[in-house]
Order: C-alpha cells, then sequence, then structure tokens
C-alpha cells in the first residue's frame, strides 16, 4: 500500500543529485524548471495520496510502506519504511505545495545569482529532508530527517559565502539545531531503552501500558524530545540563531524559516501526542513556553526595522501560539494554525523579497515608504498577508488564532493567563506588522531609488498565496476532520461571545495603533478622514493623546523591546551560547598544549596514568 | 622425568601465516635481481596477500585448535584476517604512487609490510599469552622501521624513534602483566586461564587483578587509548602518509582482536574489575580524541586525534563482552579500513612532491577544483562522524547495540554526544572544501593506483552503509 510514495522522496533527491552534478552545465531555465518539476511532480504524487485517504476512510488510519530491511541487531531491526497517515499527509501537503510555490518565485528572485544550479540543488535537498522528516515511520529517520533539514537550512542560511555575516548565522543555526538532535537522539535511547522498539506505532501503542502518568521515564523523554523541537522551533531559550538566519536568501526564509522547517517542533509535538499526554507536566510546560514565547518575540519585533527580522520575530511568536495550542493539547488546531500561518507567512516573505527586490536589495524600512504606487501587486497581496496575520475577521489567520486564543482559556488545560497573554501578544502582532506596513508601502518615498514592480513569475506565487491566506480559513473543520482519526478527538467550539470578542478586538487595536502612530502626515489624516469620519472630532486633538501614549505606551514598550534584545538575548542568552564554544575551543587548545613532543614529557605521563589507574584499581 | 610431549602441528591451519613469510622473502629475494622498478615486487605482494586471505579459508570446521591450543583458527581470526589482507592490499596499493613521488626506493618496504602482516594474523589466532606476546612485538617491530622508512626525512625519523622508545616501555607493562596473570594461574594459554577463572579459585588473587591491569595498560597502548595516546599525533605525522593508514587500521584491528580474545572471551566472569577501567579508557579516549582534534590544524594530526576516539568506541565492543560485541567489533574494523585508505587515499592526492599540503587550509576551495575529490573526502568524513547511511553509521549502530543488550545506557549516550562533537571537526574540513576560496594552486597528479583505493574504499564505505546485511551476517556467523 501506498509504495508510490517513495516518489515523494526520490524526485527532489534525484533532483538535488542531478543539479549539483549537471548544473552548471544546464541553461538557467532548464535548472529553473527542472528544480520545480521535481517539488512539483512530489506535490501530485501527495495529492494521489490525498485523495485516497479522503476517499478510503478506513486508510486513514495509516499504512507503513517499507522498502527493505536496512540493519537487523538482536530484537532490534530497522526497515527503510515511510508511514502514510493523515498528519503525514497533512505535512506534505504543505511542504511539497508551498516549496513548489517558492520555487517557482526563486526562479524570478535568484535570476541575476551567478550560482543559480546550486541554489536549486540545496532547495530540492532541503524539500527532500523535510519530507523524510514528516514520512519518517519511526523515530530514527525522524533524526535523520531533523539532522538533514538541519544540514539544509546551514547550506541555504550560508548560501552566500561571501558574506561573513551569512556563515555566522549558518554557522549558530547548526550548532543550536545540533543541541536539539542531541535531545532528540537521547530521548529516543530512553524509549528505545523501555519499549524496545522505536517504530511509532509501536511506540505508541506500547506507552500507554509502559508509562504512568508523569512517571519520571516519561517526563525526562517528552522534555529531551521537547529541547528538538525548541530548537527547531525557536522557541525560548533556544530561539536566537532563527532571527539571524534571515542572512540567508528570502526565498530560504520563506520556505525553510516559515513555513516548513521551523514548524517541524509542532509536528513532533503532534505526532508524539500519545507520550505527551501521558505527561501533563510538560504539556503546561510547553504552553507556558509558547505564550512566553509568543509576547517575547512579539515585544521585538515591535522595535526592529529590519524588515525581514520583524517578520522572523513574528515567525517566532506565532511558532509559540502553535506550541501553546498543543500544549493545551489541541493538536488539530495548532496544525490548523500550522497551515494558515504556512500560507501566509511565506506570503509576507516572499512579499518582502519582491520589495527588497524591487528597491535593490533595501531592507531597512526607515529608507523605504510610498511603495503603493511603484509595487500594487505585491502591495496587496502584502497588505492581505498582514490582515490574515494580525487576524483581521474573515481571513485565514482569524479563524486558526481566534480558535487557539479563545481554547487557551476553555479547554482543560487552558487558563485566563495563558489567555489574557495571547490577547496581548494578538495586539502586539497587529501593531508591528502593520508598523512595517504603513512604513514600507505608505507616506512618501524617503530616498530617491526608483522602486519597481517584480517580474509577474515572482508576483503569480504571491498572488496565489494571497489567495489562499484569504480563503483556507473556511477549511478549519475540513482540517479537523481530516486529522481527527490521529489526534482521536474533534477540536471543541466553546460558544464565548465576551471572549470571542476581545480577542478579535486585540489585533483590531493593534492595528489602529499603528495607524495612529506611524501614518505619517497628510496621509494619517487623509486616512482617519476615510476611515473615522463620524469620529474625526474626536480624534482632532490627537496630539495630546499622542504625547499621553508616547509616554505611557510607546516609550516604556520600546524600552522592554530593546532590553530583551540588549541584555536577555544579546548578553544573556547569546552569551552562553558563545560561551559554551568558546570553552570547548579552551579544552582542545590544553589538550593540544599537552602534547609537547617530548618523549620524557611523554613516558612521564605514561607513568602518571599507570599510578593512577593502580591507585584506583587497589582503593576500589 | 616427565617426557616433553611434542605439540601438535597442523600446518593447515597455520596456511595464513606461511604463505606471508614466504611471500615476504620472495619479496626480499626479488629485490636483489630487478633494477629499479619495483612494480614486480608490488605484484608478489599483492598476489601473497590474496592467497593468504584464501587460504585462511582452508579450514571449515571451525573452531579449531592446533599446537596444543595455543593457536585457533575461528570465526573471529578468519574474519580478520581477511581485513588485514585486504588493508594491507591497500596499504600497498596506496603507496605505489606515493614512493615513487617522495622517492623511497627500498624494496624491504613491500615485505615490512607483508611481515606485519604475519604478525597480525597470529595476534588474531593465539590463545596464548606467549603468542600474543610474539604478535604483538612482530608487528611493532614492523612498524618502527615503516615509520623511519624515510632515511633522510628527520620528521620520520623522530616518529620511528619515540613510537620505539616508548612502544619499548609499553611491552614492559603488557610483558610484566603475563607474567603475573602466568604466576597466579601456572598457564600462559587463554583456555586454562578461562577455566580457572570459572571455577573461581584466582578471582579475587591480588596478583591477578595486577596483572589484569598492566596488560590493559600494555593494550592500551598499542592501541593508542588515552591516556596512552601521546605518541599517536606524533608518530602519525612524522610517518608516511601510507604508512600512517596502515598503522591506523591493521595493527590496530589485530590488537583489539587479541585485546577481545583476553578479556571479553577469557574472563568475562571478572568483568567488574577490568570492565570499569576500559569503560573509563573509553570515555576518556571519546572525550580526548575528539576534543583534542577540534583545534588541529594539520589533517594528519586531526585523523590521528579522531583515531583515539575511534578506540573509545571500539573499546565499547569489548566492554559488551557479548557476541554481538565481537560481531560489531569486526563490522567496524572492516568500514574503519575503508574510510581510512579512503581519507588518507585523498590527503596523498593532494600533496606533491616536495609540499605534502597538509594543512587543512590547503583544502580550501578543492571542490571546485575537484569535485570528485572534495565529494570523496566528504563522504568518509563523515562516515567517520557516523552519518546515515554510510558504512561508520551502521558500524556505531553495532557497536551501541551490542552494548545497549548489556545495560550500558550512559555509555552509548555519552559516545553519541561524541559523535555529534565529531561532526565539528569532520564538517570544519568540509567547510573548507566547499565554503572556501582557494589559497593556491591544486597541482595535482591524478595517479590511478591511489584513485582505483579511494574508488574501493568509496564503494566500501557506501556499500556496507546502505546494505550492511549480507557483511554483518558473515560477521554475526
Amino acid at each position: 500500500m501506498f509504495s508510490y510514495c517513495w516518489i515523494i522522496l526520490f524526485a527532489p533527491i534525484a533532483g538535488f543529485t542531478i543539479l549539483s552534478w549537471y548544473g552548471n552545465r544546464m541553461s538557467r531555465e532548464r535548472v529553473g524548471m527542472f528544480g520545480c518539476a521535481t517539488v512539483g511532480l512530489s506535490f501530485l504524487v501527495t495529492l494521489v495520496a490525498l485523495s485516497e485517504l479522503l476517499l478510503d476512510a478506513e486508510k486513514q488510519k495509516g499504512a507503513v510502506s517499507t522498502l527493505y530491511n536496512w540493519v537487523t541487531a538482536g530484537s532490534f531491526s530497522l526497515n527503510l519504511s515511510i508511514l502514510i497517515d493523515p498528519l503525514s499527509v497533512f505535512m506534505l501537503l504543505i511542504v511539497t505545495g508551498v516549496g513548489f510555490v517558492i520555487h517557482v518565485y526563486s526562479i524570478g528572485y535568484m535570476r541575476e545569482d551567478p550560482e543559480y544550479s546550486r541554489f536549486f540543488a540545496y532547495m530540492n535537498l532541503f524539500i527532500f529532508s523535510m519530507s523524510v522528516l514528516v514520512m519518517a515511520a519511526d523515530f530514527f529517520f525522524l533524526i535523520v530527517g531533523w539532522a538533514l533539514v538541519g544540514l539544509a537550512s546551514y547550506l541555504l542560511i550560508g548560501f552566500w559565502k561571501e558574506k561573513t555575516s551569512a556563515v555566522l548565522a549558518a554557522r549558530k543555526a547548526f550548532v543550536m539545531n545540533v543541541i536539539g538532535d542531541v535531545g532528540m537522539i537521547i530521548a529516543a535511547f530512553m524509549i528505545f531503552d523501555h519499549l524496545g522498539t522505536l517504530n511509532f506505532l509501536d511506540v505508541f501503542t506500547l506507552a500507554g501500558e509502559a508509562f504512568r502518568p508523569n512517571d519520571d521515564a516519561i517526563l525526562l523523554i517528552t522534555l529531551f524530545l521537547l529541547v528538538g523541537a525548541f530548537a527547531k522551533s525557536a522557541q525560548i531559550p533556544l530561539h536566537t540563531w532563527l532571527p539571524d538566519a534571515m542572512e540567508g536568501p528570502t526565498p530560504v526564509s520563506a520556505l525553510i524559516h516559515a513555513a516548513t522547517m521551523v514548524t517541524a517542533g509542532v509536528y513532533l509535538v503532534a505526532r508524539c501526542h500519545v507520550l505527551y499526554e501521558l505527561a501533563p507536566y510538560t504539556m503546561y510546560l510547553i504552553a507556558t513556553v509558547g505564550v512566553v514565547t509568543a509576547i517575547f518575540a512579539g515585544s521585538m519585533g515591535m522595535v526592529q526595522y529590519d524588515i525581514k527580522r520583524v517578520i522572523a520575530y513574528s515567525t517566532m511568536s506565532q511558532l509559540g501560539y502553535m506550541f501553546l495550542a498543543a500544549g493545551v493539547g489541541m493538536y488539530s488546531i495548532a496544525m490548523f494554525h500550522l497551515m494558515t500561518h504556512a500560507f501566509f507567512k511565506a506570503l509576507l516573505f516572499l512579499g518582502a523579497g519582491s520589495v527588497i527586490h524591487g528597491s535593490n536589495d533595501e531592507q531597512d524600512i526607515r529608507q523605504m515608504g510610498g511603495l503603493r504606487q511603484a509595487m500594487p501587486i505585491t502591495h496587496i497581496t502584502f497588505l492581505i498577508g498582514s490582515l490574515a496575520l494580525a487576524g483581521f475577521p474573515l481571513t485565514s489567520g482569524f479563524f486558526s488564532k481566534e480558535a487557539i486564543i479563545i481554547n487557551a482559556y476553555h479547554s482543560d488545560m487552558g487558563n485566563i493567563v495563558f489567555w489574557a497573554i495571547a490577547v496581548l501578544g494578538a495586539a502586539m502582532t497587529g501593531f508591528y506588522i502593520f508598523r512595517v506596513y504603513f512604513y514600507t508601502f505608505v507616506g512618501q518615498p524617503r530616498t530617491s531609488v526608483h522602486a519597481h514592480e517584480s517580474p509577474p513569475i515572482m508576483t503569480a506565487p504571491l498572488v496565489l498565496l494571497a489567495f489562499f491566506s484569504l480563503t483556507v480559513g473556511f477549511g478549519g473543520y475540513m482540517v479537523d476532520d481530516f486529522l481527527a482519526t490521529y489526534f482521536g478527538m474533534h477540536m471543541p467550539h466553546p460558544d464565548d461571545p465576551v471572549f470571542e470578542t476581545i480577542g478579535v478586538g486585540a489585533g483590531l487595536v493593534g492595528i489602529a495603533a499603528a495607524i495612529v502612530f506611524y501614518m505619517t502626515g497628510k496621509d494619517r489624516l487623509e486616512f482617519i478622514k476615510q476611515m473615522l469620519a463620524p469620529v474625526y472630532d474626536l480624534l482632532f486633538h490627537k496630539y495630546y493623546i499622542d504625547e499621553i501614549y508616547d509616554y505611557l505606551i510607546v516609550k516604556p514598550t520600546r524600552a522592554t523591546g530593546a532590553f530583551m534584545e540588549e541584555k536577555v538575548e544579546r548578553d544573556g542568552i547569546d552569551m552562553a551560547v558563545d560561551q559554551v564554544g568558546t570553552q570547548v575551543r579552551e579544552v582542545s587548545r590544553v589538550i593540544s598544549l599537552w602534547q609537547s613532543g617530548k618523549v620524557r614529557t611523554y613516558a612521564f605521563n605514561m607513568i602518571v596514568g599507570v599510578v593512577i589507574i593502580l591507585m584506583f584499581v587497589v582503593f576500589q | 622425568m616427565e617426557p616433553i610431549p611434542a605439540p601438535s602441528i597442523d600446518l593447515v591451519s597455520l596456511a595464513p601465516v606461511l604463505v606471508l613469510t614466504v611471500f615476504g622473502i620472495m619479496v626480499l629475494v626479488t629485490d636483489l635481481f630487478i633494477g629499479k622498478n619495483k612494480s614486480a615486487l608490488v605484484f608478489i605482494s599483492l598476489t601473497g596477500l590474496l592467497m593468504a586471505a584464501i587460504s585462511s579459508l582452508a579450514k571449515y570446521d571451525l573452531p579449531v585448535y592446533s599446537f596444543n591450543g595455543a593457536y585457533i583458527v575461528d570465526h573471529l581470526s578468519v574474519f580478520f584476517t581477511f581485513i588485514f589482507c585486504i588493508s594491507s592490499a591497500l596499504a600497498i596499493l596506496v603507496s605505489i604512487d606515493f614512493n615513487q613521488r617522495e622517492g623511497i626506493k627500498v624494496g624491504e618496504y613491500y615485505s615490512l609490510i607483508l611481515f606485519c602482516t604475519v604478525g597480525m594474523v597470529l595476534l588474531a589466532s593465539s590463545t596464548d599469552m606467549i603468542m600474543i606476546f610474539l604478535g604483538i612485538e612482530i608487528v611493532s617491530i614492523c612498524l618502527y622501521v615503516l615509520a623511519g622508512i624515510r632515511r633522510n626525512d628527520p620528521k620520520s625519523n623522530e616518529a620511528a624513534l619515540k613510537y620505539f622508545l616508548l612502544g619499548a616501555f609499553a611491552t614492559g607493562f603488557l610483558l610484566y602483566g603475563m607474567a603475573l596473570i602466568y604466576g597466579t594461574t601456572g598457564s600462559t594459554k587463554l583456555t586454562i586461564i578461562a577455566e580457572m577463572i570459572r571455577e573461581g579459585s584466582v578471582r579475587s588473587e591480588p596478583l591477578m587483578l595486577m596483572g589484569v591491569v598492566l596488560l590493559i595498560i600494555g593494550f592500551g597502548f598499542k592501541v593508542a587509548s588515552v591516556p596512552f595516546h601521546m605518541w599517536a599525533p606524533d608518530v602519525y605525522q612524522g610517518a608516511p602518509t601510507p604508512v600512517t593508514a596502515f598503522m591506523a587500521v591493521g595493527p590496530k584491528a589485530a590488537t583489539l582482536a587479541a585485546f577481545f580474545r583476553v578479556f571479553a572471551e577469557t574472563m568475562p566472569e571478572i568483568s567488574p574489575s577490568w570492565g570499569i577501567l576500559l569503560y573509563i579508557l573509553s570515555v576518556l579516549s571519546m572525550f580526548i580524541g575528539n576534543l583534542g582534534a577540534i583545534m588541529q590544524t594539520n589533517i594528519k594530526r586531526l585523523l590521528a586525534f579522531s583515531s583515539v576516539a575511534h578506540v573509545g568506541y571500539l573499546l565499547i565492543a569489548i566492554i559488551a563482552k557479548n557476541s554481538l560485541g565481537s560481531a560489531s567489533l569486526m563490522f567496524y574494523m572492516l568500514a574503519y579500513a575503508f574510510m581510512i585508505f579512503g581519507a588518507f587515499g585523498i590527503v596523498i592526492l593532494i600533496g606533491r612532491k616536495g609540499d605534502e599540503n597538509l594543512e587543512i587550509e590547503n583544502y580550501s576551495g578543492l571542490a571546485y577544483k575537484h569535485p570528485i575529490l572534495a565529494l570523496s573526502m566528504t563522504i568518509f568524513l563523515l562516515s567517520l562522524g557516523g552519518l546515515p547511511p554510510l558504512a561508520g553509521f551502521v558500524a556505531k549502530f553495532y557497536i551501541f547495540s551490542a552494548a545497549l543488550k548489556e545495560g550500558f545506557v550512559v555509555l552509548v549516550i555519552l559516545a553519541v554526544l561524541n559523535s555529534a562533537i565529531s561532526f565539528y571537526y569532520y564538517l570544519k574540513v568540509v567547510v573548507y572544501m566547499y565554503m572556501k576560496e582557494p589559497i593556491k594552486e591544486f597541482n595535482i597528479t591524478l595517479s590511478p593506483m591511489t584513485l582505483f583505493v579511494v574508488a574501493i574504499a568509496l564503494f566500501g564505505t557506501l556499500h556496507l552503509g546502505i546494505f550492511p546485511g549480507p557483511i554483518i551476517a558473515l560477521a554475526q556467523y
């Protein structure tokens, strides 16, 4: 069953192999077409698998397709196999679907890059790695995929290798991800130690009998798995690599650092929900870290001037929401937000890429402005993406985020604090993304650079993603139905108009605050006249309000954001991570010094070793 | 007076040793009659190795004891004989062009490799401590000479002398340990020692324990485990590169085979006393080896430190002391042979006369000039680190499973952690090859024999990684 699904893996790896060997000898058009075609093929095969699952409810229980037995040691054996079930197909749809759109966009974006074929080779490698991750049928291949996406991400962040900052960022991301990998490996060992298997289906069946809720063992296993999940999904305190990763080309940021790879942590929690349900303490931790990351990252997003960094912090913050949903046990809502986020965040990144592309590689929003006229398609699609991110009613983000916020209070594991922080985060979201929007698209151009609209090969993906950002929200029930077999439950729909209204209102308040602060001069007046004509008189004395706001909200917020960035992030977490590296190198240097090259030193050291060993034996 | 019993002489089981000795002498004699072209010697040596490998299969009703139980032909010894023959053959192939380039014109070179192989086969097949000692000495003496074979190169001389002095020192410990064990058990035969330990009379004898400790020290030096590893980086760096590769594989495999026989097979009952020591040595070797490698700038020193770390992993197989342990030891050494000869093959190719290009910096930008060499080197290094689906991963996987089966979870976690550390420096070389601009022109002669070795090694690394089934089945037989 499902043996044809191996094509999903083989197509991109074939693309990677061929492009890395013959890419330089192929024409640019060929490279681009070929790179997209492999991912497109994977997407089509995923659609076939999807239709098979939808048509036959019996198959939704999941099936494993095995290629051959790889290694066997005693009772333990590893097969080369893939798992096809609603969850993996759901993830594959996003990976190959959004991946395909971003590949097409890259044809335009990377057009002038001298190493065009290397870029597409790496992108294909990434799609392959991510497919391994989501199709893995056991913890072993999950870890393999986990490490491979880290490698692909490393290669792509450092793609412009003459840029020192990019190489450093790539290295940082890699090291952080290796920390996560080690956590996962330890978790896998512990699982094997307790259950004697690494196979997902077996592990999840056996876990219920082997562990009592909140056992030490299950807590440790889930925590170590979480190290991997947090490192990959840039949650506190393993998040510092993500903003730096923006040094890579923008399509990479869109594909890897927004739509797919960073969501792997959420996928992991959802995939292992059986284990997490046995460890309510860990669940509580997930929700807490998620919600804290959501406002922590949101607050830093409010003071950034690099367009890509704002969106990067926003990604962290939205991932925090997904973890919050997973932490309170609403897995399918987490997956739903993962999907809507993939669309609108990829859209925002690609839009930002289009802006950067159109204004001669400028990334500082203070140097932009008034791009509305010069880049009409980018403008309108970016606006749609921003609205979706802010949770504007009836956009896709509205449905998914609203569901998270309401369940942060109403689910069994939720509470009012989660809800309140989530609402605050929603307000921040509206604020920071519209701040970017106003800086970039509204007002007068701030420099003399003549911006131009991007070619159709780049705007077409934008339009497509904008369409989905507007519409996929209505598919929430379908997503829930589709995933219900795996999670064993449907998502609840608490009926609480007050809390819901506050949730929606928060996003709108954020947007309104951005309007008040960042629409400049004439534009603001115009805008406010148009939008708020009835209350115009009330707002006439806006300058007093401005100043009061400035003292009460803006300055403290800025100061908090700056403090978070300067002290907590740079001096605290970053330093700690750097120190680990420095200390390791120091140890290595000492070992090298010890190696003096003198025979008598060596002989003396041997004697010391012998004496220590003998003492050890004698006194044991 | 009792008559001394004549030992039962079974020359068939000794066949590989005899074949190798005869061919070694043939190489020496032929060398007298031929001119400067040494290719005839290469041919004779390779034939000898091939015939030795085939003749090791002469006994098929395993295991067979001969010479009064001092020599055994069993599964372990046959498998290891194959590893020795393969690694010696690769060493000879990789030496041809190197020797020509560097002007090493002595015919003894090839016969020394054959004699060294004799020692290795003896080591893997001995069940008597005297024989083990003989094997170790044959191997070591050949290596001392091989390390110093470049007589005009002070570095090569230094390496040989250092190796010899420290080696002689360590041999003292080994011999003393053997003497103490003989003193308590009254025999040098492993079978008899094993029986006495099983009976329990000598288990808590302090002299016995002391002997065991001294044996560990002696063996520990020969396999370069911490804290007796300090010779390795200097000797690896100073010896001619093909000899370094040879040293890193064959002799190490042979010593580990004897190590396994003496500890895991002969004295499993007193494993708590030696197990804890090996445990400590293993953990130290992994950490010191891997951390030491991080700051190295010379590729040969880097590989030397990494080989110290690999000994740490290999000791785990002995600690596990089960049948999976011996199978994993065999598989690991076979895989290791391919990875090491591949990596050193590339190191040899990158060098040229008068300038061996041994600094890691010299690998900058290799991927642009010679993409296939760079890719091969990447595969070998990643395999050494243990990346699936390469041979190094499967090898580690089996060693770790053997240890997990005996419940050494912490040890395995430390080992996995170390594998993660090791990627740091393996990837450093890869980064240089792929991401830096060349610092000077590569002036590489793609010598066919060395390329051939690299190709074999590449095939072995990939094949053992992707389809390990048949070989593992052989090893577990």
